[in-house]
């Protein structure tokens, strides 16, 4: 078996390329442009990093599409915000609850999830944004 | 008509849950509902504690959980809800 030649390797190496540049942004989700704008607006900009003090709670397989149960409990200090994002929502922002010093940073609520999607929740504490996920499944559950 | 329940934890905070049934029958087919609820405000004695914003994402029967610190028994819970189409009501609730 023969090595390939130099030549060869730079134009298969170019055609990589110029086919990651063409096919990447049709492969990428208009849901994913909307929830990124959610997430622009809810933190002005800034990416909320990854934390697991960010306590998201929810099944792996809902039983109803119609009411997801979603539990948010943060072992973070000074929680003022707690938002709730589906990604594959036309309005990913399904909740956003603003808390004063004398509510705990602890939220249990119902989402409408119509199809397989990840559930983001988002947490202001000090100042910062952090965020968890999950993934969820409700194609096998009941409507 | 929202329909609660309060109860003290044995850290003294207390949990409050909130349910709002509708009178609507969801087939699970609607693609997105035209009424949901919209704003949720809640006060401890006339000072807000919790302001809540909500999207089409939410539940047709929306439920929440909240927990309450540095409350005492008898303290009054004022809780303000609107939706999108401008229906609104308040519910008070005695803190046990």
């Amino acid at each position: 078996m023969s090595p390939i030649s130099p030549p060869r390797r730079r134009f298969l190496r170019l055609l990589a390329w110029c086919s990651g540049w063409t096919l990447l942004p049709r492969l990428a989700r208009p849901d994913d442009d909307r929830l990124r704008q959610s997430l622009e607006e809810l933190t002005g900009g800034v990416e909320p990093a990854f934390h697991p003090g960010v306590g998201l709670r929810m099944p792996s397989r809902a039983v109803s599409r119609l009411a997801v149960p979603v539990r948010v409990n943060c072992r973070l200090r000074h929680v003022d915000m707690i938002a709730l994002l589906v990604r594959d929502h036309p309005d990913p922002l399904a909740a956003r609850f603003n808390l004063s010093p004398r509510t705990r940073p602890y939220i249990r609520t119902h989402l409408r999830i119509l199809k397989d999607s990840e559930v983001i929740a988002v947490v202001r504490a000090d100042g910062r944004y952090f965020r968890q996920s999950a993934k969820i499944s409700v194609s096998e559950g009941c409507s | 008509m929202i329909e609660y329940r309060s109860k003290r934890r044995s850290d003294d905070s207390v949990e409050v849950r909130l349910f709002f049934p509708t009178n609507e029958t969801w087939t699970g087919k609607e693609t997105w509902p035209k009424r949901h609820l919209d704003h949720l405000s809640v006060h401890l004695h006339g000072v807000l504690i919790l302001e809540a914003g909500f999207g089409p994402g939410i539940a047709p029967e929306p439920f929440f959980a909240l927990r309450i610190d540095d409350t005492r028994p008898g303290d009054r819970l004022e809780i303000h809800w609107r939706t999108n189409q401008g229906q609104s009501g308040v519910l008070e609730i005695i803190l046990p």
